[in-house]
């Protein structure tokens, strides 16, 4: 039931299913992809190639994580961005946009009013719509710092996930480790794994979860696949995966307003289109939980203060 | 054409207020109902809710009739069911406080609705002149869009259950997730079990394990509880 589990490997299965991804689907421009209805899939022609999507609302920390995130990867030539910028832009744009962004042509940005906001559900519903084709597919928050040659590691842990996986689909997930502004931009990464645990029900019914460290015992790893450890549930605000994800199960556009739920949602959702999910054995990247810089305005409080 | 009062912002900000409410309340029914949690209601809105929007739309139908004489059926009739995103036409008009290299980046916004182009249209045609004028009726508009969005959207409600597109997947159950994650999501026997507070890990066995003092045991608790009544 729980933990790893090697009987149900099946290397041939999982090749299928990359060959499937990496099928005839000719290469579909953004515009195409922006208006048509039908989902798009990993090309060719983006083999390697990682789409981050990012949701923003009102968070100066962005501009810094897209430039970290470009920093530490191994290519960043093979990044492509995706933000959903919820700013209020007169007054945001004094903090939020003051540092340049690198490799601008690489970077998609959906700009809606703050006010315009419908949580975070929404923002990555509509990030989505910026995937482009791109072979794996990358979610995480706009206050989050990498770990050197991230891109490299997350390709690598999914490519062991995907061969002991049930149905050659795995998704690397977990809650990263926090860091601190207070600590500057010398931020020290905690790269202990960390796995998602189950703690309560809310009082709108809806599961929460936590993270917590876990200890690695290498010495009883005899096989370099064994490296990833099944976790139970899925984490919006890391999860690393084929680009085919986003046509397999995209975001509902139905959960606006909708914070606690999402998780729980898109993990029974995953889970039974056939992904599997896994902890990374190390943390790559790592998330501000404060969230004490995030700008607020009276009615944004109205709306999110409620979720 | 006299501009929207103060207070009548005001009012339709309230409005705007309580249609993200009920957004919200519909779009966690639609979240339990992927559980089949049907203590939860359908994803229609209930009779109550139902009554508050359609004499918001009433109030807001004649509102816009007598500011903006023509324009409330055509805005009413706007459907945002399927989002569609345009390249950003001004593209490049950052602003001067904004780092130049931001105005190289693909830029997009949401395809504007039919109340923004109508507004627009309005506003140059009616040759409104105080800036004061211009930016209330801006902000009338905009809170009218979102009401009206919200609105659509809670009409398309009742007519919609969770769809198969962004439903449950075909390959494995509900009940297996149910079994394999160890957590009942909905129903009289919604529960979380103990593996699953512990994610599936123990602190003796396998390659990763938790902390000892990190396990949650009944046993722990019982012990504690005790404590804490003799104490």
């Amino acid at each position: 039931m729980y933990g790893i589990n090697h009987s149900d490997a099946n290397d041939c299965e999982a090749q299928n299913q990359r060959t499937k991804y990496m099928s005839s689907q000719r290469p579909r421009s953004l515009e195409q992809n922006v208006t048509a209805r039908a989902p798009i899939e990993p090309s060719p022609r983006n083999a390697a190639t990682i789409f981050v999507a990012i949701p923003a609302f009102r968070d100066p920390e962005c501009q810094r994580t897209i430039a970290n995130l470009f920093a530490q990867a191994k290519e960043p030539e093979r990044i492509h961005v995706g933000i959903c910028a919820q700013y209020s832009w007169d007054e945001d744009s004094t903090s939020c946009f003051v540092e340049p962004v690198p490799r601008p042509t690489q970077v998609k940005i959906l700009r809606l009013d703050a006010a315009d906001a419908r949580g975070p559900s929404w923002a990555r519903y509509l990030t989505q719509k910026l995937y482009d084709g791109e072979a794996y597919y990358l979610q995480i928050d706009s206050h989050t710092r990498f770990t050197k040659d991230w891109d490299d590691q997350l390709i690598g842990f999914h490519s062991q996930c995907v061969k002991i996986s049930s149905h050659g689909k795995a998704i690397i997930t977990s809650y990263p480790a926090g860091y601190s502004l207070s600590s500057g931009e010398q931020v020290s990464l905690d790269e202990r794994p960390t796995i998602l645990r189950a703690t309560t029900f809310d009082d709108d019914g809806f599961l929460r979860l936590k993270s917590t460290i876990v200890e690695a015992v290498q010495d009883s790893c005899p096989q370099q696949d064994a490296k990833c450890v099944r976790s139970l549930f899925w984490a919006a605000g890391f999860a690393f995966t084929s680009g085919s994800a986003i046509a397999d199960c995209p975001y509902d556009p139905h959960h606006k307003s909708l914070f606690f739920g999402e998780e729980q949602c898109m993990s029974a959702r995953l889970w039974t289109h056939g992904y599997d999910f896994y902890a990374p054995p190390k943390q790559v990247t790592s998330c501000d939980q404060e969230r004490r810089f995030t700008l607020c305005r009276c009615v944004e409080v109205v709306v999110f203060t409620h979720m | 054409m006299s501009s929207p009062s103060t207070q009548k912002v005001q009012e339709i900000t309230g409005h705007l207020c309580r249609y993200l409410q009920l957004q919200r309340m519909v779009a966690q029914r639609r979240a339990h109902l992927l559980f089949g949690e049907t203590a939860a209601g359908d994803v229609v809105l209930k009779t109550q809710e139902a009554k508050i929007v359609q004499a918001d739309l009433t109030k807001l139908e004649s509102f816009l009739a007598r500011q903006w004489e023509g324009i409330a059926p055509q805005l009413l009739s706007v459907n945002t069911r399927e989002v569609t995103i345009d390249r950003d036409p001004t593209h490049g008009c950052w602003g001067s406080r904004v780092h130049a290299s931001w105005a190289k980046t693909q830029s997009f916004v949401l395809r504007p609705t039919g109340v923004k182009l109508l507004f627009n249209v309005l506003v140059q045609s009616a040759g409104l002149k105080a800036a004061q004028e211009l930016k209330e009726a801006e902000s009338a508009a905009t809170v009218l869009r979102n009401i009206l969005a919200a609105a659509s959207d809670t009409k398309d409600f009742t007519r919609e259950r969770t769809s198969n597109r962004f439903g449950l997947g075909h390959v494995r159950t509900l009940r297996e997730y149910q079994k394999f994650c160890g957590v009942t999501f909905a129903g009289p026997g919604r529960q979380i079990s103990q593996p699953a507070k512990n994610g599936g890990l123990s602190t003796d066995k396998g390659m990763f394990r938790l902390p000892k003092e990190s396990v949650t045991s009944a046993g722990l608790a019982a012990a504690l509880a005790a404590l804490a009544a003799n104490n």
